[in-house]
């Protein structure tokens, strides 16, 4: 019979958990087109399914950071906190579409227009250095700034957000799978 | 009344009164003006005419109707009535609680009330806080799903819900989410049955046939993974150039309590 301390069994489980990085971030993106892409716009230039690879990404990095032994058990983090806007500190340096998709979780109250590169001319990011603004707040500005005065409204404006995106995610088959990989693990 | 409707006017009804009742404020001396439109023989109307921002009787505010949480006759401290002399007029007027104002029968003028009023508005609408203006409190339940708990019929009913916090500033957006953490987590509140409806009335009185009682063979509603969160929306944080105006005040100051919510039931 083979005998592991404690310490030894949770770094093989760590081992084996972030092997599963990938089928993780796939759970997740399952659900980010269940309940994101439906939302969506065809016509929107900015529209979340464009940036479905640069979140899953996202995720992937997230994961590898956060997964991690914690006291006697693992600890799976999902996401950064500060880059999807969890706190009080915000991490900007982040992508437009990581800022676009943290706003689609948190829900936004009122009516916005999303303003991209497009409208502005910036330069930066895949959209320009992406920002929202009240519907009324744009219409009124946006001739003095050269935009377009009838860009159609954000389709996620007055959206209550996905305040369960990240937890109670279906890993069964994952654990399944994690299980049989630390039994043939252990037995090595 | 269906079940559902049931729990959410207790969590509502719990929140409001055992938890929100901290931002409770007084409006004092508030002028009455006779509404002669649609005052008739014999009732007689009277709009209190606030100056406080926000509005007192905004969605999701208003009078309290009872003194204590637990009460189950109409306030008697949340409202006084005086008439033109400063005098307190006492028992001859009824309170419209969801209009703000003061109805007799004729037999009294009052010329201008005291009351208080909630701060914080509480809706259960995410549509509604545009209307409400902030401080909002938006009480958010979601879809159950029931399950066995035990050996026999019982079953262990719980639902995921959500607090979502819309403050004027930080100080006060933190105070809150700490009040509405501290306010349910490990703790519980009855599973009323409202069998004769809410605690207010079709017209905006206080329902005299209101009774206290809570749902047979059903437990209390339990909180339990309460998490409390301040909430930043990314996209909102920044504007590139200085020209701008700024932002909606609506979203700067959010936070969110997330919670699961069960009762167990045999039946």
């Amino acid at each position: 019979m083979v005998k592991l301390d404690t310490f030894r069994l949770l770094q093989l489980l760590e081992k084996i958990v972030k092997s599963e990085i990938d089928s993780i971030a796939d759970k997740l993106m399952d659900r980010f087109d269940d309940e994101i892409i439906p939302y969506e716009d065809e016509d929107d230039p900015a529209r979340p399914s464009l940036c479905k690879e640069e979140f899953r990404q996202f995720v992937i990095d997230g994961l590898k950071e956060n997964i991690k032994i914690v006291n006697n058990s693992i600890e799976i983090g999902l996401g950064d906190d500060k880059k999807l806007g969890f706190g009080d500190e915000l991490d900007e340096d982040t992508t437009d579409c990581i800022k676009i998709i943290g706003t689609i979780l948190q829900g936004i109250n009122g009516t916005y227009v999303l303003v991209t590169s497009g409208m502005t001319g910036g330069p930066e990011g895949r959209f320009g250095k992406a920002f929202i603004m009240p519907e009324g707040q744009y219409r009124s500005e946006a001739v003095s700034h050269g935009w377009d005065p009838e860009k159609p409204v954000w389709k996620f404006s007055n959206f209550l957000g996905l305040p369960n995106f990240f937890t109670g995610l279906d890993l069964g088959s994952v654990v399944k799978r994690i299980n049989r990989n630390l039994g043939e693990a252990i037995k090595k | 009344m269906k079940r559902l409707r049931k729990e959410d006017l207790s969590l509502h009804h719990y929140l409001r009164y055992n938890v929100l009742d901290e931002y409770i404020e007084t409006d004092v001396s508030v002028p009455l003006t006779y509404l002669p439109d649609i005052s008739s023989t014999g009732s007689h109307v009277y709009q209190a005419e606030s100056t406080r921002v926000p509005y007192p009787t905004e969605l999701g505010r208003g009078i309290p109707y009872i003194d204590n949480y637990g009460d189950i006759d109409e306030q008697q401290d949340a409202v006084i009535v005086y008439d033109s002399l400063g005098s307190t007029i006492s028992g001859s007027y009824i309170v419209d609680y969801i209009d703000n104002r003061i109805v007799t029968s004729g037999t009294v003028t009052p010329a201008a009330v005291t009351y208080k009023y909630f701060y914080v508005a509480l809706v259960n609408e995410w549509e509604d806080v545009e209307s409400a203006g902030v401080p909002v409190v938006v009480v958010n339940l979601e879809s159950f799903e029931k399950v066995g708990f035990q050996l026999g019929g019982g079953k262990r009913v719980p639902r995921k819900g959500h607090l979502h916090i819309f403050a004027s500033t930080r100080s006060e957006r933190d105070d809150l989410l700490e009040l509405l953490y501290d306010g349910i987590n490990e703790k519980c509140c009855p599973n009323q049955n409202w069998p004769q409806g809410s605690m207010i009335d079709w017209d905006g009185t206080f329902n005299n046939d209101y009774v206290y009682e809570t749902i047979q063979y059903s437990s209390n509603l339990h909180f339990e993974n309460v998490v409390a969160r301040s909430v930043n929306p990314p996209l909102l944080n920044r504007i590139p150039s200085g020209d701008m105006i700024m932002l909606s005040d609506l979203n700067r100051y959010r936070a969110r309590v997330d919670f699961d919510m069960f009762y167990w039931k045999e039946d």
